[in-house]
């Protein structure tokens, strides 16, 4: 099947990041052609028809959170590209960031018109420092075109945009870690109420969306709200890039219309299981999405509501192939480690529970574990999850709920064995073409 | 210490594009640390002079986040991602290899100073993994005879240059 | 006030709006556990001990950072809620050392307390613990014990919201994180410093004074009212066997909230050396009958020719009968004066809009109130009199050297040592009494210690009006207060 390319709308050849690459297939056109016969109301109303949700994770309608903001704050209003893309797994911002950076500064200045942003930040992750570079440079080029900086053509709104970079926390990737982080602050995140689009950056009412969202929004200003609207299911429109990685043929960031078969998208365009194995798992929405089994995806589609009836999420798009052969203990070893290690500090269950989670996994990984281990684990898990101040809590705890679910045999072959049935480590079966 | 002409022309700038100098924390983090290659307690000072705000507070975001370094470490820092699917595309014995070469640990640093050794969480290159950072720049799609190449290149200085990931394709 | 009501428990409660929940359900009779939240300091919402569960939301709330809401449902009692606190008690103990047995805050602790009430299961924790460092000194007044410390951020948000001085933060991150103060930073000039030991849930911020010295269940707690200046905040004086072990602010909304400043503790922990001892004519010992009926016989020949300087450390019981023995007497020249006065060379801070007061002592507004027309003693003549009655410390040398001196003070300087007639009074931890702070405030304090060598002043005066043959108006605080 062939796919609507809204984001990766450009030949990869070296040059597309650059303004005049982007002005030759067409961009900037909804500053001139759209705005000056837009409102902000009207650019806001055509996001809202969209439909198109929030690409970061959570996936609310990006209209209906741009409408939250209050209508009589006599504060400044900021706008944040959230650029800090942590979830392990996740790869495709980078690829808009890296590639296409002006369709993101486009998408964040119609972002800004509609919400009549004082100011708007590019957060990106310190350890980006290629895509830092590229967008620093378009920035750079929209400022010297006028894009920037000057009244938006039919208006008197000038949009301003500052990059800031970050310094390595995926709790930052919360959007009040995120805000927090701006304002010069550990990345903690806040308790909500109040949201961001009543109390957000500097105590001001705040839009955040992740890049993606944002790179969207030209297309749907050019084209209108129905027709994205039309891309894609009823409740999942438009297309969704998706960064396949682990035991694939073709790993890579793909664009494709929300609803497309997950099978048909696993075999042709992540060209299948690399050496011919079967598949085992699948994590299909980066890694705090619960693992899912080949049973499971059987009939999926990717959107939300589809993943969501297999029992996981869509999350960031983030597909994580896992072939037979492959320990799932070992597997979930790395990711408690990894929630352990970026567990913010700041609240009792996730701060505590994070390092258990590791331990007690690591030590049944090291054939040292218990039967009662397992019940352990998800006993933990239950006090973790919605416990917590901000989502990372219940991220930590969606891999070792379905691995321990999904693969119990496995854990118990573990604690039975006295060791690892695969040695203990990963088996690489992957060679290049 | 302090900051160059060049770093305070910067900083006047920055103060513009934000409403609270204690957001330019980070961004002077970062300047100092990409001049000296470690943030110390006299640049902490320095930061918290210069934007006016308690000690403790930069130290707190020093200490914090994961990119900043409170020490002198290797000339080059070699953080080699050990997240999911690194791993399970052979980061370990990456890893294995580099200490092997090096003949050092992880967390440890080369006697002629010239390389660390780390390994960090997913750098968002799963899909070119195994992969490492050093400095800036990503090294990716890595196996045992590239990352020999790669400290080779390293050693003599020769440039790395970044291009947008290339994505491989496997049997 | 606009009100608000809600359901707590089945219980319909009213409280004002824009009251937090945790706070709302506590004037109700309902106790949720907490240990990050306190309510005079900005909620922190991190512990989530208190959390609980409102109807039409889908997650457990932290009712430190709930406002109230009209029509709100709340569970506190349900067993999920329970399970919620057995949890989190679960989680802090996992990294938590136990060590009890030496921990100075077993017996007030509210981790010990809080497991008590609303867990007591063991522990499912295998693992090791992440070890941290045990004896980090924050300067010479405060010791902290990352071990113990269940990372609350009460103590930081103390630095930042009571003294303002921002020493604290927490660095690292995940369990890996501590208290720390900058680099080469100590707490020693934090006016308040100590209030982060009062203040801290656990045994992780000690204070040097008090460590190891004593369980804290054998001392014995007395309502007081610190001395150091005209503030009166309100404390604990602690103590065993007659020695003040420990000194904590005690929990007064309007005048001190949870607070104090360390030079008011130091006042109490750190006695002072000059105090002075019996009592004595001439520099000999007397009986102290017999330097009653001396002092007043003295009083009643020279009446117009003594001054009689009035202490602004004297209860407003002390000052009650002084007023009526000057009355009787007809002593006309009545002075006040300030018995102790700000000094830069002590590293004392003169004043801040926190707590210190510039004026060092605890009632010269009872001073005022009680003897309205008493001039300030820089302002005497000194050729007007050729006796003067000294009461407390702190009398200028100048105005008084050339009389006879009647020192009545619980300190020993100059004005004492150069006089006729002398008794050792008491300071305020050894007497019962009140004071009036500068707002007016008038708030009562009970003995400590026991006085040792020295004289209650109230009795003093009791005692030399009887001598004058008057009935006084009371012979006892109570007596003197409801005789008002």
């Amino acid at each position: 099947m062939s796919h609507k390319k809204i984001l990766l709308n450009f030949e990869r050849n070296g040059t597309s990041h650059t303004l005049d690459s982007y002005l030759k297939r067409g961009g900037y056109q909804t500053l001139a052609e759209k705005i000056p016969a837009l409102s902000p109301t009207e650019v806001m109303e055509e996001v809202k028809k969209s439909g198109i949700r929030g690409r970061g994770g959570a996936g609310f309608p990006a209209g209906i959170k741009w409408s939250f903001l209050p209508k009589d704050s006599d504060k400044p209003v900021y706008l944040i590209c959230n650029g800090d893309e942590g979830e392990p797994g996740t790869f495709k911002d980078r690829v808009i960031m890296e590639e296409n950076p002006h369709m993101l500064i486009e998408g964040m200045i119609l972002a800004c018109y509609a919400i009549n942003a004082k100011h708007a930040y590019i957060y990106i992750r310190g350890e980006y420092g290629f895509a830092l570079e590229r967008v620093r440079a378009a920035v750079k080029e929209a400022y010297d075109a006028g894009y920037l900086g000057k009244p938006l053509k039919g208006t008197n709104y000038v949009p301003e945009i500052t990059v800031h970079k970050g310094a390595g926390a995926y709790v930052v990737g919360d959007e009040t870690g995120l805000m927090n982080s701006i304002e010069g602050k550990k990345g903690q995140t806040r308790n909500k109420p109040p949201f961001p689009a009543i109390e957000g950056l500097y105590k001001c009412p705040t839009i955040i969306n992740n890049v993606e969202t944002l790179a969207s929004v030209p297309w749907i200003i050019a084209n209108g709200g129905e027709a994205y609207h039309k891309i894609g299911t009823e409740k999942s429109s438009g297309t969704k890039l998706l960064s396949v990685s682990g035991h694939v043929r073709k790993p890579g960031v793909y664009e494709v219309e929300l609803g497309y078969s997950f099978m048909d998208f696993l075999n042709n365009e992540a060209g299948g299981i690399i050496g011919g194995r079967k598949l085992k798992a699948v994590i299909p929405g980066g890694s705090s999405t619960p693992v899912l089994l080949p049973e499971d995806i059987k009939d999926m589609t990717i959107d939300y509501e589809s993943i969501a009836a297999a029992g996981s999420s869509l999350g960031s798009g983030a597909v994580i192939v896992i072939a037979e052969g492959t320990c799932m203990v070992k597997l979930l070893e790395v990711l408690t480690h990894f929630y352990h290690h970026e567990s913010c500090g700041q609240c009792t269950p996730c701060r505590e529970g994070t390092g258990w989670l590791h331990q007690v996994v690591k030590r049944i990984e090291e054939g040292k574990g218990k039967m009662e281990d397992l019940d352990l684990l998800t006993s933990i898990t239950k006090h973790i999850a919605f416990h917590t101040v901000c989502p990372l809590g219940d991220a930590a705890c969606g891999p070792v709920d379905s691995f321990v679910e999904k693969f119990r045999e496995e854990f118990e072959e573990h604690i039975k064995q006295g060791g690892c049935p695969y040695g203990g480590k990963f088996v690489r079966f992957q060679e290049k073409v | 210490m302090d900051f160059t002409d060049a770093e305070k022309k910067e900083i006047a700038y920055l103060r513009t594009r934000y409403p609270d100098p204690r957001s330019l924390t980070l961004p002077l983090m970062w300047m100092i640390q990409k001049r000296e290659g470690f943030v110390s307690n006299e640049a902490v000072d320095l930061i918290a002079a210069e934007l006016e705000i308690p000690t403790i507070w930069v130290e707190e975001v020093r200490s914090w986040y994961s990119m900043f370094t409170e020490k002198k470490e290797g000339k080059f820092v070699l953080e080699v991602c050990n997240n999911i699917s690194c791993a399970m595309l052979g980061s370990q014995d990456v890893i294995d290899h580099i200490c092997e070469v090096l003949k050092i640990k992880v967390g440890e640093t080369t006697p002629d100073g010239m390389f660390t050794l780390k390994t960090v969480e997913c750098l968002g290159s799963c899909g070119t993994g195994p992969m490492m950072q050093v400095g800036d720049r990503y090294y990716e799609l890595l196996d045992e005879n590239k990352v020999e190449q790669i400290l080779e290149d390293l050693r003599n200085g020769k440039e790395h240059e970044q291009k947008p990931q290339e994505w491989p394709e496997y049997k | 006030m606009k009100e608000v009501t809600l359901t707590v428990d089945g219980k319909k409660i009213t409280v004002p709006a824009g009251t937090l929940l945790i706070d709302a359900c506590e004037q109700n009779g309902i106790y949720i556990p907490r240990f990050c939240y306190h309510k005079h300091l900005f909620p922190s919402g991190n512990c989530r001990m208190c959390l609980v569960t409102i109807e039409k939301n889908p997650k457990p709330q932290p009712s430190c950072m709930t406002p109230v809401a009209d029509g709100m449902v709340v569970h506190t009692n349900t067993p999920e809620v329970a399970e919620i606190r057995k949890a989190v008690l679960e989680f802090i103990l996992i990294n938590h050392p136990l060590d009890c047995p030496i921990c100075d805050k077993a017996g007030e602790c509210m981790l010990q307390d809080q497991y008590m009430e609303f867990s007591g299961d063991k522990s499912r924790f295998n693992e090791t613990k992440v070890a941290k460092e045990k004896l980090y000194h924050f300067g010479e007044k405060i010791v902290y014990d990352a071990e113990r410390c269940i990372l609350c951020s009460r103590c930081v948000r103390i630095t930042r919201e009571v003294s303002k001085t921002n020493k604290l933060g927490i660095l690292e991150r995940g369990d890996r994180s501590y208290v720390a103060l900058a680099h080469g930073d100590t707490l020693d000039d934090d006016p308040y410093a100590y209030c982060v030991t009062d203040n801290c849930p656990v045994g992780a911020l000690t204070p040097t004074y008090f460590r190891f010295k004593e369980r804290v269940w054998y001392l014995h707690k007395t309502p007081s009212v610190c001395a150091g200046c005209s503030r009166g905040c309100n404390i604990w004086i602690e103590t065993k066997d007659n020695v003040i072990y420990r000194v904590r602010p005690r929990e007064n909304d309007a005048v001190n909230k949870s607070w104090m400043c360390d030079f008011g503790r130091e006042y109490y922990i750190y006695p002072p050396k000059n105090r002075a001892a019996g009592v004595k004519i001439n520099h000999r010992a007397v009986d102290y009958g017999k330097f009653v009926s001396e002092v007043a016989s003295l009083l009643k020949e020279h009446t117009k020719e003594t001054a009689f300087v009035l202490s602004a450390y004297a209860t407003n019981e002390e000052l009650t009968l002084a007023k009526q023995l000057t009355e009787h007497l007809g002593i006309k020249g009545i002075f006040h004066k300030k018995d102790r006065v700000w000094q830069e060379s002590t590293g004392e801070i003169r004043e801040d809009d926190i707590l210190i007061k510039e004026d060092k002592t605890p009632n010269m507004a009872g001073v005022k109130n009680a003897f309205p027309d008493a001039k300030d003693i820089n302002d005497m003549v000194i050729s007007d009199f050729k006796y003067a009655v000294v009461w407390g410390p702190g009398a200028p040398l100048d105005k008084v050297s050339g009389l006879e001196l009647i020192v009545i003070s619980a300190m020993v300087d100059q004005v004492w040592d150069k006089a006729k007639y002398n008794l050792a009074g008491r300071i305020s931890a050894e007497k019962h009494g009140s004071f009036t702070n500068f707002e007016g405030i008038t708030q009562d304090f009970r003995r400590a210690i026991k006085g040792e060598n020295n004289y209650d002043e109230l009795t003093f005066f009791v005692d030399l009006l009887k001598e004058l043959g008057v009935k006084p108006i009371g012979r006892t605080v109570q007596e003197i207060q409801n005789a008002k």
